[in-house]
């Protein structure tokens, strides 16, 4: 199951999932409303081939989960169970869902409970089938409980892929707000992945990026250089949220930072 | 020429305290120079006596908190200079006593190598300085006063001091003499580029063993993790480090094996706050209470010391 909160982060999350089931030499299979697959552009022509091959298929929710006006699940089981069943006719490796479930947001009649009910009891039903399914949910369009509930019924939770993943350190982009989002130790080693992560967030659209390290056990004075230069270079600056020890130690240090970079204290999350 | 210019003041009596430091204060006042006052209370009392009263212009600090380590010092003069600054102020007159606190003896020698590395860190800032020094404290003629200050206010007038032996000259000196470890309780570890993460966390974990708090010592290990990328980066790529309790303090020398050569004044001056590169050295003399540079022939010893808390009573 993936939460996204932004276009962008949905994005980042279907899009490497769609590639390597394309990559596997699997049936991919995209639901939406018409947003069904997530950007031909970041899937280049691997996406063209393969919707011209039929590895690639787009499906609209209207003529699936919400097929004559209303929503069944017994009725997408089979539906799935019958398309894992062709894929491996057809001589696929296996089959891979992606489906957007904005749909259930907008239908007249709000179908949660059998909505619920179905995510809960889904693998079960494709047990033995080789599918991997991706469950798409926009946390902007249901409320809290809701989505606890469909989390809940989701045994595994999505994650765009790190901007950089190291034994010391991982950074991420995050969404809502936009930026990044640091953990472990931070030093030369990733000097390179640091600037390549800030300039992927100091882009048009993002007004003015938050970065959170509050996860981080270590700092060096030259990723404190690069997130200077990146205040500076960032029209509105940039906002870092730290842990009580990252905060103390930039307190000392505030006479060698701009005022382009906002230092706010919060919770530690170690 | 450097546009700054640093007097030392000895007195004997509150009378020669304030022939001397009365005048400079008020030349400054009268010329609309901002002034800076950090002394101990009781000079801070005479001096604020002595003046008119409701006298506008000048800002008193505690000295004792102010020269709690030599480069915060330093860093304390810049920032306060660069908020003038920002105000458009062209100038700045301070008036310090570095050894306003009790220091015990053997914390003197890093007072006298502060006051000394001032004429190097602030050369091109508009400061005129006037260093006030109790003669009846023990050690003061000789060492921080007579060495580190091109002149010397007597009576109420400025000589040049025969005595001043110019920053680089005196930290060669300082150099030269060996650095002191213990023959005993010594931790030790090498590391490589490969092993700087593992560095740190024996750094870390061996600090807490001595007492340092968890912000103690992650600021400690932060100081550490500069030296080490040091010797990775601009030594010979490996290196090791010597950690011990001395003095009330937590020793950590960290030595690379390359021809790297450290200036021992590096990292007085705070850099600029919107450049990249330049904070390490500087850095570690925020976060330790000492830091001293030592290049040799084979490579070079960043010597970093942190206080430890009082054992518990």
């Amino acid at each position: 199951m993936l939460l996204y909160s932004s276009s962008e982060e949905r994005t980042d999350a279907v899009v490497p999932f769609v590639a390597e089931g394309l990559r596997r030499n699997d049936r991919v299979l995209c639901v939406g409303d018409g947003i069904a697959t997530p950007s031909y552009e970041r899937l280049g022509s691997l996406s063209r081939d393969a919707l011209r091959s039929g590895q690639l298929i787009v499906e609209n929710s209207a003529h699936t989960y919400m097929r004559g006006g209303h929503f069944s699940g017994s009725r997408m089981k089979a539906h799935y169970r019958a398309a894992a069943r062709l894929a491996q006719a057809e001589g696929f490796g296996g089959l891979r869902i992606a489906a957007e479930m904005s749909w259930a947001a907008h239908a007249q009649a709000q179908p949660l409970l059998p909505l619920v009910e179905y995510e809960a009891t889904l693998d079960q039903a494709l047990h033995g089938e080789s599918v991997t399914v991706l469950c798409e949910y926009d946390t902007r369009l249901f409320d809290t409980a809701a989505l606890k509930a469909l989390e809940q019924a989701h045994a595994i939770g999505a994650r765009p892929d790190p901007l950089f993943a190291s034994h010391r350190l991982r950074i991420e982009r995050a969404y809502s707000p936009n930026g990044l989002a640091l953990t472990g130790e931070l030093d030369i080693a990733a000097r390179g992945a640091l600037h390549a992560a800030l300039s992927n967030v100091i882009a048009p659209g993002i007004d003015r990026p938050v970065v959170d390290l509050r996860a981080l056990s270590y700092i060096d004075a030259g990723s404190l250089g690069a997130l200077v230069a990146a205040s500076e270079r960032s029209a509105r600056g940039i906002e870092v949220v730290v842990n009580a020890r990252i905060a103390r130690l930039l307190r000392a240090l505030r006479t060698t930072l701009p005022p382009s970079l906002e230092i706010r204290e919060a919770g530690d999350v170690l | 020429m450097s546009s700054s210019s640093h007097y030392a003041c000895i007195y004997d009596t509150r009378t020669a305290l304030l022939e001397n430091a009365i005048p400079f204060i008020e030349s400054g006042l009268s010329a609309g120079e901002p002034v800076l006052v950090v002394t101990s209370a009781a000079t801070r009392e005479a001096i604020a006596s002595a003046l008119p009263p409701h006298t506008s212009g000048i800002t008193f600090e505690d000295a004792p908190s102010w020269y709690d380590a030599p480069g915060r010092a330093m860093t304390r003069y810049v920032t306060f200079w660069r908020e003038l600054e920002a105000q458009g102020a062209t100038s700045l007159r301070i008036v310090g006593e570095p050894l306003a606190a009790p220091i015990h003896s053997d914390r003197l020698e890093r007072w006298e190598f502060f006051e000394n590395a001032v004429n190097r860190a602030v050369r091109d800032y508009p400061f005129t300085m006037m260093c006030t020094y109790d003669a009846s404290l023990e050690h003061v003629a000789p060492c921080c006063a007579q060495v580190s200050h091109p002149y010397l206010a007597h009576d109420g007038f400025f000589i040049e001091n025969a005595a001043y032996v110019p920053p680089s000259v005196y930290a060669q000196s300082r150099i030269d003499r060996p650095l002191h470890v213990p023959a005993q309780g010594v931790a030790f570890m090498q590391f490589s580029q490969e092993t700087t993460g593992d560095a740190r966390h024996f750094i870390q974990l061996a600090s807490a063993d001595f007492g340092l708090d968890a912000f103690d010592s992650f600021d400690f290990v932060v100081a550490a993790g500069e030296a080490i990328a040091n010797a990775v980066e601009h030594g010979g790529g490996s290196g090791s480090i010597r950690l011990f309790a001395s003095d009330r303090e937590l020793v950590c020398d960290v030595q690379s094996d390359g021809n790297e050569n450290v200036d021992p004044l590096h990292g007085y001056e705070p850099p600029a706050p919107t450049g990249e590169r330049g904070r390490g050295i500087w850095m570690m003399r925020q976060l330790c209470d000492w830091v001293e540079l030592r290049p040799h022939a084979d490579g070079n010893t960043i010597r970093l010391h942190k206080s430890l808390p009082p054992p518990a009573a």
